[in-house]
């Protein structure tokens, strides 16, 4: 492999970099919706009623960015990944995947399972033959042992480079999950906040100078006519 | 280790002293070899690749 190959732990960071995109954009649409200008308004309120209904606005703007933050966040931790969390049903997707390609998931061998009793053998083999080795005094039965040796450690190299793998692949899957979940959060979050917003501002331009002048004065205007 | 109950792994020579023999799968083997790795193996997989 070389150094400008993608590997499975790369996505990691492309997973966690977009999700603090997802954040960002969530927090700039908060105060872009409800910014300095509006906050400033709410001050001038003087309807109990508008003033009732921009603080819900606000707060479930608020409500909104912090859901979306704190989802987010809880995907940014850092996770702690075993190759246990393979059988995870959150990860059904992932083992799907590796049904319909195994030897891109676990070399020769067929399955998680194997790949793993094979690493305990091969190991196995080579701690065996290392001893038989260091006892063994016929040099033709010596080579016999040495090249199993030999072998048994370059399986065990390649079984255990494999599991290394694996459990990035692993640890990457965990990771897109939880971002993914974080989006769909994120979205219904946003829903929130553009309703809050929408909620608050309709509040605030309420009462901005002018319109309960014009109110009043359409209200006057309709009454007038009607009156003897 | 009891030449009886063998772990996998186990090795001895054949009674000619000709092959060595390795315990594998219940039972003594001659063929351990060296697993030819594969280009396929390391193959690599990124978030949003189909395998």
């Amino acid at each position: 492999m070389t150094a400008t190959e993608p590997t499975p732990g790369d996505a990691v960071g492309d997973l966690r970099a977009t999700l603090k995109w997802i954040i960002a954009a969530a927090a700039g649409t908060g105060t872009l919706l409800v910014g300095a200008g509006p906050l400033a308004a709410m001050g001038k309120l003087d309807d109990r009623g508008d003033v009732a209904a921009a603080f819900c606005g606000l707060a479930l703007t608020v409500t909104g960015i912090g859901w979306i933050v704190w989802q987010a966040s809880d995907a940014l931790m850092p996770q702690v990944s075993t190759l246990a969390r393979f059988d995870d049903p959150e990860l059904a997707d992932l083992r799907a995947l590796a049904a319909t390609d195994p030897r891109a998931f676990f070399g020769p061998y067929a399955s998680l399972d194997e790949l793993r009793a094979k690493l305990q053998f091969h190991d196995a083999v080579a701690g065996n033959a290392a001893v038989m080795l260091a006892r063994q005094s016929d040099e033709r039965r010596a080579k016999m042992v040495q090249q199993v040796l030999d072998s048994a450690r370059t399986n065990a190299d390649h079984a255990r480079h494999l599991e290394r793998r694996l459990l990035t692949i692993v640890h990457a899957w965990t990771v897109r999950h939880h971002v993914r979940r974080a989006r769909r959060h994120a979205f219904i979050a946003m829903i929130v906040v553009v309703a809050g917003a929408v909620l608050f501002l309709t509040s605030v331009n309420d009462n901005r100078p002018g319109t309960t002048e014009k109110k009043r004065a359409s209200t006057h205007t309709i009454v007038v006519p009607g009156s003897p | 280790m009891s030449e009886e109950n063998p772990k996998p792994g186990a090795m001895k020579f054949s009674d000619d002293g000709e092959t060595l023999l390795i315990y594998e799968d219940g039972v003594w083997k001659a063929d351990y070899i060296q697993i030819q790795q594969s280009t396929e193996d390391g193959t690599e997989l990124r978030d949003g690749e189909k395998g």
